[in-house]
């Protein structure tokens, strides 16, 4: 079975947002600043999680192929899920979710659930 | 004697003379014999001066013998201390880049509050901020120049099309300083340690 997160992966709520903004169209490329509207996360905070999902293997990345001065701007860096990665962003979500559940839900030793 | 008989003296002073140079023949031999004592002597002491050099040569052979010894069992752990002291040597030629740069962002830090003094506000107002774009630019800049050497070119690229999106988008200086502020002072650390996390095998390079 595949397993969910790897080591060295920290599954902060910002990388848990940022892989859910991306899982939302794992097909679609989009650039830092479009993944960070999408997680709602502020901007500039996204790097250190997108190059840590992408040397983990589970992110790829490459230049637009435009050129900056027909499109009067610098290219973009566009980022996608591998399918590797894709299916394991959703088992660590999932594992994640799960985890956050049982803490809350831990049953108390003197009676009930809380 | 009263009565001498001259063949018989003649004979006595024969035998004398015989007797004579018997003993300076032996006195002679005496004198030769002594000699070689002498001469066994001193090749005695010369033996025993050899004798003495060479077991002082063993001496410091088995001296060199046991330094060897040593060294050849503290030879691994002088390979690990040449290999700590080079990746030392490497730690600091970074922190010594990273000083460099941290020097910069301390001078722009400077240049901005002469700015905002200048313009009469402070960091923590919350009105309009009037900070050129070429200082978040120069920020952005400075954060790419915190990470490893390999990267900077790519991130100073990234981040300065993200913050020209910025400014496409209508966001004003505030806008692009707070981009460029949330890139330095916040990510910019946490990004260098992700880029110098080992890639896993297999990752598209």
């Amino acid at each position: 079975m595949m397993s969910g997160k790897p080591p060295g992966l920290r599954m902060t709520l910002a990388t848990q947002l940022a892989l859910r903004a991306m899982l939302a169209e794992p097909t679609r490329e989009m650039y830092g600043l479009q993944i960070c509207q999408a997680a709602e996360l502020p901007s500039g905070t996204i790097h250190p999680i997108l190059a840590r999902l992408e040397r983990l293997g589970w992110l790829e990345s490459h230049w637009e192929d435009a050129v900056p001065q027909e499109e009067g701007r610098p290219r973009r860096r566009y980022y996608r899920l591998t399918e590797d990665g894709a299916e394991r962003a959703r088992i660590a979500l999932a594992q994640a979710t799960t985890s956050t559940a049982a803490l809350t839900l831990r049953p108390r030793t003197a009676g009930g659930l809380a | 004697m009263t009565n001498t008989d001259p063949d018989r003296v003649r004979d006595l002073a024969l035998a004398l003379a015989e007797d004579l140079a018997d003993a300076q023949e032996i006195a002679r031999e005496i004198a030769d014999a002594q000699e070689i004592a002498r001469e066994i002597a001193r090749a005695e002491r010369a033996a025993r001066e050899i004798a003495i050099s060479i077991a002082r040569e063993i001496a410091d052979a088995q001296e060199i013998a046991r330094h060897l010894a040593d060294a050849r069992e503290i030879a691994p752990a002088l390979d690990r201390i040449v290999t700590f002291a080079l990746a030392l040597a490497r730690e600091l030629a970074d922190a010594r880049e990273l000083a460099h740069v941290l020097g910069r962002a301390c001078d722009l830090t400077r240049e901005l509050d002469g700015f905002l003094a200048g313009v009469g506000i402070t960091a923590s107002s919350s009105g309009q901020l009037r900070v050129p774009m070429r200082l978040a630019g120069r920020l952005t800049a400075i954060a790419a120049g915190l990470l490893p050497g390999a990267e900077r070119a790519r991130y100073r690229e990234e981040f300065g099309s993200e913050l020209t999106d910025i400014a496409l988008a209508g966001g004003g200086r505030r806008a692009q300083l707070a981009y460029a502020a949330w890139t330095v002072l916040s990510s910019a650390w946490q990004l260098r340690a992700a880029l110098r996390s080992p890639r896993r095998r297999g990752a598209v390079q």
